[in-house]
């Protein structure tokens, strides 16, 4: 399993210091889908566990780290089979109670009015699902999945919470997004975030929703360990390139990272990715 | 200027940074700290309360974007979500109580500024000088001067925009940058080259932060960074100077503060240039072109006319115009015109 985990990647992907915050952003086209399945890899995949280690319940449970994924761009389909080609059961680990998914997508807007038939806290799987788009209710259902992992160490996941900024009126605002996400960082020991940074929605900073958006992203950048952004090649498409990764310290840097570097990386139609230095 | 004047301007610069940073004798109540993610502000914060922690201040951390109490730090005050007032009593609750005249020195930091610019840009102002209850009171706030702040509906069209008004209120700002980016845009400046730029102005879509670049600073540097110092005096006149500053490894070792043109990156070469072109100037003429000492002062000792012309000779009658003509000067008749 561990040839799953690109070995440049691998110190990035480790646990992350007590109550960090790693921020993956992305831009269209250079998603960083692959990065949060190999992030549940390294997370949840078996630490190559020898028999002595098996004896000892406790050690292991304490090495052991569970993980809550919030999606509000993919459902559960979606991560449960890349996470499927890299080795990784989740719906095994849910029974496991090392993993709970939170489907963001699929009744966001539908759940609270449509019939009370159809709205499911769970669906079939047994994931949850948020019904409406507040964040009172993302604050009650992430506490909720929270509430059941039983190891020590537990790593919140969101996937593009920046939704919310966009989709969600004109009431929802980058600081209550911000404090919502701080209140949840306070009971889990790391959370990763991804966001868009595309330029339109960063740079300009005219209209309300590119302000929340730059406000958010760049706030959260600055309450970050760390930060991997990932973006398309500055020289066009390449067959055997996807997009770049650059790796920075954010604002509240403790030196996780010790240097400062960029990558390459190619995914393949497979779902296998290489990542490599330039020139390699 | 003459060397024992830059020596003096310059230990004069430092002195004012220490005592900035040692909050002595009240130096600046409320100190801004501005910071982007290209460098980060927080080594700044971190040197204020590692002095603080060595002159026995209390410390009180405000935390808006802080999850974990960090070290040195006595008291340590969540600030999210609660309503200016609220705010005000609890910092203000954890002033040491004591007899006025020999008050403990309290340094109270709020890590971020941000959020309440954007919830609360009317009360901030209020908000932070009724903070300051007293000399033994000193602020210091950091401010991320890259996030843009949403201003609520309610935020009047015509007022200022907050980080306006904290500057305006602030009696010391440092801006802080990266040394290794300000070494590049020196040399591209030496080079008449525009100056690059990093992070969301790389112009590159997707990156957020710039690269610090392979070849690593020089081991002294470490990762120091530059503090542009603006510091307004009780007369309203502002000093303002930049340094390095060099964090120490941890709390316990001192930092290293230099001034910025004192950096061997940023040092002036004018003294060896100046030296060279007089070498040059030397061996290409024959003729003396410098001064003696007593040319020089007889030089100096000449009145000019016109410096002559303007004193008042009483009456009204100063700004004559002397004229004695020539032999050469052409008289013309005024009435010849005519």
């Amino acid at each position: 399993m561990a040839m799953r985990i690109p070995p440049l990647l691998e110190p990035y992907l480790r646990l992350p210091p007590e109550s960090s915050l790693i921020v993956l952003t992305h831009v269209l086209g250079a998603s960083t889908n692959w990065l949060v399945q190999r992030y549940l890899c390294s997370l949840l995949g078996n630490p190559g566990r020898g028999v002595a280690n098996e004896n000892d319940q406790h050690a292991t449970a304490d090495k052991e780290c569970s993980v809550v994924l919030v999606s509000f761009m993919r459902d559960y389909g979606f991560w449960k089979e890349g996470a499927g080609r890299l080795g990784l059961d989740l719906d095994a680990l849910s029974q496991k109670r090392r993993f709970s998914f939170v489907d963001g997508l699929s009744q966001l807007f539908t759940g609270a009015s449509g019939d009370g038939s159809r709205a499911k806290s769970r669906d079939a799987s047994g994931q949850r699902v948020l019904q409406s788009s507040t964040l009172q209710d993302l604050r009650s259902v992430v506490s909720q999945a929270l509430a059941e992992r039983t190891t020590r160490d537990v790593v919140l996941i969101l996937d593009n919470p920046d939704l919310l900024l966009s989709a969600a009126g004109s009431e929802m605002t980058a600081q209550a997004v911000r404090e919502t996400l701080l209140d949840l960082r306070e009971t889990v020991s790391s959370t990763i975030v991804t966001l868009a940074v595309d330029e339109p929605l960063v740079s300009a900073q005219t209209t309300s929703l590119e302000k929340e958006q730059a406000s958010l992203v760049l706030s959260l950048a600055h309450e970050a360990e760390l930060l991997l952004s990932l973006r398309l090649l500055d020289t066009g498409t390449a067959r055997d390139v996807s997009g770049v990764l650059r790796v920075t310290h954010g604002g509240a840097s403790t030196g996780l990272a010790s240097e400062e570097r960029e990558l390459l990386y190619f995914v393949g139609g497979d779902g296998g990715t290489r990542v490599f230095e330039r020139g390699q | 200027m003459p060397p024992s004047a830059q020596a003096h301007s310059r230990s004069h610069a430092l002195l004012l940074l220490q005592k900035l940073l040692n909050l002595r004798d009240s130096a600046s109540p409320l100190t801004l700290v501005l910071d982007t993610l290209e460098q980060s502000g927080r080594p700044v914060i971190r040197e204020f309360i590692a002095r603080a922690k060595v002159s026995k201040s209390k410390v009180l951390y405000v935390s808006l974007a802080t999850l974990r109490k960090p070290a040195g730090v006595d008291v340590f005050v969540k600030a999210r979500g609660k309503s200016a007032d609220a705010l005000r009593a609890e910092i203000v609750s954890h002033y040491p109580s004591g007899a006025p005249g020999h008050a403990h020195k309290v340094l109270v930091v709020v890590d971020t500024l941000n959020p309440l610019c954007a919830s609360a840009p009317s009360q901030l102002p209020h908000l932070l000088s009724s903070l300051i209850t007293g000399p033994a009171v000193s602020l210091v706030a950091l401010y991320h001067a890259d996030v843009p702040v949403v201003l609520p509906r309610s935020f009047g069209e015509y007022e200022p925009h907050p980080l306006t008004v904290l500057c305006h209120l602030a009696t010391a700002i440092l801006r802080v940058g990266s040394l290794y980016q300000a070494i590049k845009r020196k040399e591209a400046r030496d080079r008449s080259l525009q100056e690059p730029e990093w992070g969301i102005n790389e112009g590159r879509e997707g990156v957020l932060i710039g690269l610090k670049g392979r070849e690593k600073l020089s081991k002294e540097d470490g990762d120091g960074l530059v503090v542009e110092m603006e510091v307004r005096r009780r007369s309203g006149r502002s000093v303002g100077e930049k340094f390095v500053l060099v964090p120490g490894e941890n709390m316990s070792l001192a930092s290293k503060i230099a001034l910025l043109s004192d950096h061997p990156k940023f040092k002036e070469p004018a003294g060896d240039d100046g030296g060279a072109g007089d070498e040059g100037e030397d061996a290409e003429t024959t003729f003396s072109l410098g001064l003696t000492e007593k040319q020089r002062r007889d030089r100096e000792g000449i009145v000019l006319p016109y410096f002559d012309a303007q004193t008042d000779i009483g009456a009204g009658e100063g700004g004559r115009i002397l004229y004695e003509m020539g032999r050469e000067d052409d008289f013309d008749d005024e009435e010849d015109e005519i």
